[in-house]
């Protein structure tokens, strides 16, 4: 019995830590500069593809994820400056855009790799055991990698000039510019970090699933709700809290049934949340 | 640093509001610009700061062409403007919101935070509260505070006595003067209430329907009573 519970409290805490990882780079973008980033999903399936490419040039594992968000975080630049920029305070125009980008991401993807599956070996292959529960070593590092991740990038929120002049700007955009911020420049780097989040989190999934074209809609669905449940701008604790409830509570609902089934009671749940607590668990108004 | 506009007209859109304005502030000096409601004062001074782009006319800065500089450019050359209704960062603390001036622009700018505090000590008080969470005239200090972090050469202030008790208005038009004295900074500022422009005012300007209609020293305009009469007269 207490094996059980140990086994799903070790579940239960990697999963949350994966999900937060993979949600983060969306927390950032949309909790921050409020765009709905709908391409999330293409820059987190590119992370995985490029990673594979990467690994397939024999580059070794940790070089190829570091190669795969620094490419996301160059393209997701250049989509900012060419097309979101332009379209700042305006969420539906770049929901729009930005699914349009999915699209042509996807595509290109299919064109460049098509659309069999690929596999990344996993780079840390074997299981720890934690009391008597068996903790696959990669996953474990993974999420081990996702609260540093997580971490330096509150720190660089919360602790720097950067930080300061990021969260100025997102509370008043006006006054931010009359102190002599250049907001374009400062948007321009909330997206490019988001974008690099997001090829980090596909290049560390990249071992743990089979790589297709729409590998990161697994993500994007669960990611708006992680953000959207934490409470947009809760950088930290909402993108925790978020993976916590949208990941683990599919895991406790997977014991008692079916997959489809506790996806479909997670999703509900969260609608139920949002109808009582629109701004999210950690946000009262 | 000398701020001047030369023959402005600016607006919304098609709505034209100041028509062929020609204002000038003197280096060193305070500028104080009356008016009712709606006759153009916060106009004039978003055209000042880069908010708007005239239609027409030309803004100088320190002998430089900046009208089609947006804001933020003007605030890197040492313009600083306080706005309406004392625009803040709620959320950030009360030592955030000064930092938030010292790095918004350029890198390498001098840390004036004891300074800022000299002129503001109730704010030492407040470093770790939240901005939001003081009290107006609380948050006009902390305003005023964060543009001089910028390190700036011009202030421009819209309406710094708006919402505020009048013995806090006071306290704030008497560290205004202190900080022109002491720092040579030019000051426009913009005001309903006659005595704090007064107070602090070398020269003013009245503006009604968008152009200027009085312009003199300020010294003299109040002891002949004509910016009263004035106002009084176009009610």
């Amino acid at each position: 019995m207490l094996n059980s519970l140990l086994s799903i409290a070790v579940d239960l805490t990697l999963i949350t830590l994966v999900l937060a990882l993979a949600a983060f780079g969306l927390a950032i973008v949309y909790g921050l500069v409020g765009v709905i980033n709908m391409g999330h999903g293409a820059l987190l399936t590119l992370g995985a593809y490029l990673t594979w490419q990467a690994t397939a040039w024999q580059i070794p594992f940790p070089l190829a994820v570091l190669f795969a968000a620094c490419g996301v975080c160059v393209i997701g630049l250049i989509f900012e400056h060419l097309v979101i920029r332009h379209f700042y305070e305006r969420p539906f125009d770049t929901l729009l855009l930005t699914w349009a980008f999915f699209m042509i991401v996807t595509e290109v993807i299919k064109i460049v790799f098509g659309t069999d599956l690929r596999t990344v070996s996993n780079p840390l292959p074997g299981a720890i055991d934690l009391g008597g529960v068996r903790v696959p070593v990669y996953r474990a590092t993974v999420a081990l990698i996702a609260v540093g991740v997580i971490g330096a990038t509150a720190w660089l929120f919360y602790r720097t000039s950067l930080g300061i002049r990021i969260r100025g700007l997102i509370q008043n955009r006006e006054v931010a510019g009359l102190l002599g911020l250049n907001i374009s420049l400062t948007y321009k780097i909330v997206f490019g970090i988001g974008a690099f989040m997001a090829g980090l989190a596909g290049g560390l999934i990249s071992p743990m699933l089979s790589i297709d074209p729409y590998i990161g809609n697994v993500y994007l669905v669960r990611s708006f709700f992680v953000v959207l449940v934490g409470g947009m701008g809760q950088l930290l604790s909402g993108t925790l809290i978020g993976s916590f409830f949208t990941g683990g509570s599919e895991t406790l609902f997977a014991l008692f049934s079916s997959q489809a089934v506790a996806q479909t009671a997670v999703f509900a749940l969260a609608i139920l949340i949002l109808r009582f607590r629109p701004n999210g668990i950690l946000k009262n108004k | 640093m000398k701020l001047e506009l030369d023959h402005v007209s600016a607006g919304y859109g098609d709505i034209g509001v100041l028509r062929d304005v020609s204002v000038s502030a003197e280096s060193g000096s305070v500028l104080g610009i009356a008016g009712r409601n709606g006759m153009g004062k916060s106009t004039l001074i978003r055209t000042m700061a880069g908010l708007i782009t005239p239609s027409a006319g030309t803004v100088i800065l320190d002998g430089v062409d900046v009208t089609r500089e947006p804001s933020h450019a003007r605030a890197r050359r040492g313009l600083t403007t306080i706005v309406q209704g004392r625009g803040i960062f709620a959320n950030l603390s009360v030592r955030e919101h000064l930092t938030m001036g010292r790095v918004a622009g350029q890198r390498g700018k001098r840390d004036r935070l004891a300074e800022v505090l000299s002129y503001f000590p109730r704010l030492e008080e407040r470093l770790r509260q939240r901005a939001g969470t003081l009290s107006g005239g609380e948050q006009q200090m902390l305003a005023i505070g964060t543009g001089l972090m910028t390190d700036p050469n011009v202030m421009l202030l819209d309406e710094p006595s708006d919402g505020i008790m009048p013995t806090l208005v006071e306290q704030i038009g008497v560290q205004l003067r202190e900080i022109n004295r002491r720092e040579s900074m030019t000051i426009v500022v913009v005001e309903q209430n006659l005595p704090m422009i007064f107070a602090m005012a070398d020269r003013c300007v009245v503006l009604e329907n968008g152009t200027v209609v009085l312009e003199g020293d300020a010294e003299q305009l109040a002891a002949e009573g004509s910016v009263h009469k004035h106002l009084a007269l176009a009610e």
